[in-house]
């Protein structure tokens, strides 16, 4: 019940945050250079015809009401056609943003279930060589270029190694994509049982996965380790030793959960990062993703694509955000609603 | 070492070391410290910060954070050798045998869990009986330490509840053992008067009607005068005095105890307040020979070069210091103290 209060409440929240960031997308378009009525006319195009487009686009209203008349295509999910691809932006970012979900979640997830437990036992067994070695992979995943690690790897594991397929994209070549009911290649090519799409699918993810999990594990493994160490120190954690509290419950029982806490916000911020699609990979892994269709929408100026993509990038990053609340809301009593 | 060992003695501590190692150098923060405590006595731990009390209570229960590490000694519970023991057996310790109340009791207190949940957790573990028995018990020690409506406030978390509820908690915790030696860690600072009599109360009436030994450490003279029978005075990792209360307070023999007992406020006689002048000495290099001889205004040559030795002034009343043991005749004047700061 209190779970329910506290989350309608957040929603509510996100009403006055969503306004905010539509104004600030709306005003893009016309901070920017340009009239973007020239990019619908030719050299030979007369001012009437001009005039007449410029009536035609709304361009001739007042920003206000331009802004109202905008702001209602896009609640009613019109966001406009890319010139460039001459299709529906809403149905482009459709199409390629489960590339990008799949990816960076799977990624997620490698790096929290590697990272998670790497930092708690770094922090256990402080200065062994379970230490030594994570913290030399985490030295390495924060100095290391995601753009370098990225071919290194391609490189070695698929040039040299030929482990994994070569960085075509989602799926082989050769193999047909799955049915599309998610978007998503390893959820739709299980669900109908298309076991060739999904083994091809897994393969093609595994290089940019590996890729983003490196570079996200360290961050996450380094602040679990400081966290973890900081709440092993806290005066309740030898409270509880004085207590008899066995070691293995401290760890997991005690101070697990409590050293959860400060890592959740920064996996939020990574996670919220990344959906907005990794520029730099799927260019690498010619992944069809979010990220490398905005990268190509603003080379081209293609406005109503760029203002779509960073609408769906804010919506993301602010649901993510309200996720890591309602979570922080369950494990933490002392947030009251 | 056997025959000191006597049937009212519960607790004996020998030659205890225990070093930090730290950057700076080696931190003796508790320096060849002996003790004993006797069962149905509450014996006080006195001294300023950064003295060694809280050193000495946590080397008693081996949980001495690092850098800290205890070098040498022998801690005597019950006829049994802590130090020898391995950490799986300091486990059944901790928590049946000792129990401790810690300084702040809000900090010392999980967040993320009931104060129910906490107190039967410690139940369960000790006596492996089912979680709602464990539950039953938990609700019953609240009650016990006088926490109002322990069936509701169970189930509240640390934050809900005052510094001095979340103290009744850490003491119905800590009890709920029966435990053979309690050591409560300063468990009255940050608590307002009243709640801080209550507490002591309900120390003192378990301590008493359990026979159990306690460790009470504070910096609160007239708290040991109230509660304790006997006290120990310690000054940068030593032990410097040691005695029956009554003994102490009303004959200190060393500079030291003289000073801190000077330095207490007092309502009934017309005095000044007086201080110790200087502070306690840095801990990695401390003063050669008698460690308080820069504080001391009865010092002489012999302070500086050697360290004096423990020695009987009287019934059960330990000192160390050069002119008590005689090997420095001097008086020692009670206006020394007051003169100081006029």
């Amino acid at each position: 019940m209190r779970l329910l209060q506290y989350v309608a409440k957040r929603l509510l929240q996100l009403i006055p945050v969503l306004l905010g960031v539509s104004v600030i997308i709306f005003s893009i378009s016309h901070v920017l250079p340009g009239n973007p009525v020239y990019l619908f006319v030719g050299i030979d195009t007369t001012p009437e015809e001009i005039e007449a487009i410029t009536k035609r686009l709304g361009l001739d209203k007042p920003l206000h009401e331009q802004y109202f008349i905008w702001l209602g295509n896009v609640l009613r999910g019109d966001l406009g056609d890319s010139w460039f691809t001459s299709e529906s932006v809403a149905q482009d970012l459709i199409r390629r943003f489960p590339a990008t979900f799949e990816m960076t979640t799977v990624a997620l997830m490698v790096s929290i279930a590697l990272g998670v437990p790497l930092g708690v036992l770094s922090a256990v067994y402080r200065n062994s060589w379970i230490d030594n070695i994570s913290r030399g992979i985490t030295l390495l995943g924060v100095s290391v270029p995601s753009f370098w690690l990225g071919l290194l790897l391609i490189y070695v594991l698929f040039f040299l190694l030929r482990i994994f397929p070569p960085p075509s994209g989602r799926i082989g070549l050769l193999v047909s994509p799955p049915d599309r009911i998610t978007g998503l290649y390893l959820v739709d090519s299980l669900v109908t049982g298309n076991w060739k799409a999904f083994t091809s699918s897994a393969e093609h993810l595994a290089l940019p996965v590996i890729t983003q999990a490196l570079v996200t594990l360290a961050p996450i493994t380094r602040l679990m380790r400081s966290s973890m160490l900081e709440v092993l120190g806290s005066e309740y954690i030898q409270a509880a030793r004085a207590n008899g509290v066995p070691d293995r419950q401290i760890y997991f029982r005690d101070a697990l959960r409590n050293a959860l806490l400060a890592p959740l916000t920064f996996v939020a911020l990574v996670y919220g990062n990344l959906l907005g699609g990794s520029v730099v990979l799927e260019r690498i892994f010619s992944w069809p993703g979010i990220g490398r269709y905005a990268l190509e929408s603003i080379v081209v100026k293609d406005y109503n694509a760029v203002q779509g993509f960073v609408l769906l990038a804010a919506v993301l990053y602010v649901l993510v955000f309200l996720i890591v609340d309602i979570l922080y809301f369950v494990i933490d009593p002392r947030i009251t609603a | 070492m056997i025959e000191a060992r006597n049937s009212d003695t519960l607790l004996d501590v020998l030659g205890l070391h225990t070093y930090f190692y730290t950057y700076e150098g080696v931190v003796k923060a508790v320096n060849s410290v002996s003790y004993k405590l006797n069962r149905g006595e509450i014996t006080g731990l006195v001294g300023e910060s950064g003295s060694g009390k809280s050193v000495t209570a946590q080397s008693i229960i081996r949980l001495v954070k690092a850098p800290g590490k205890i070098v040498e000694g022998e801690v005597w519970l019950d006829g049994q050798d802590l130090m020898s023991c391995s950490e799986t057996e300091m486990q059944t310790i901790r928590g049946r045998k000792i129990s401790m109340i810690f300084q702040e009791p809000r900090a010392a207190l999980n967040p993320l869990f009931t104060v129910g949940d906490q107190i039967s957790r410690v139940i369960q573990l000790r006596e492996g009986c089912s979680r709602s028995v464990a539950e039953t018990h938990a609700v019953e020690m609240m009650r016990a330490v006088e926490i109002a409506d322990p069936d509701r406030r169970a189930n509240a978390y640390p934050h809900e509840m005052s510094g001095g509820m979340c103290q009744r908690v850490m003491v119905a915790m800590a009890l709920s053992a029966n435990p053979l030696l309690l050591i409560a860690d300063e468990p009255t600072t940050g608590l307002d008067v009243t709640v801080q009599a209550q507490v002591l109360d309900l120390i003192r009436l378990r301590v008493k009607s359990a026979g159990s030994a306690c460790l009470f450490i504070t910096h609160d003279l007239g708290v040991v005068a109230e509660l304790c029978e006997r006290v120990i005075v310690m000054y940068a990792g030593r032990v410097v005095e040691q005695g029956p209360v009554a003994e102490i307070f009303s004959n200190p023999r060393h500079p030291y105890t003289q000073g801190l007992i000077a330095s207490t406020l007092r309502v009934d006689i017309d005095k000044p307040i007086s201080t110790i002048p200087g502070t306690v000495p840095d801990a990695v290099h401390l003063p050669s020979g008698c460690t308080f001889h820069p504080r001391c205004p009865f010092a002489e040559e012999l302070c500086q070069l050697e360290e004096p030795q423990m020695v009987e002034a009287g019934h059960g009343h330990l000192t160390r210091c050069h002119i008590v043991s005689g090997r420095i005749e001097r008086e020692m004047l009670e206006e020394a103290w007051t003169m100081e700061t006029a």
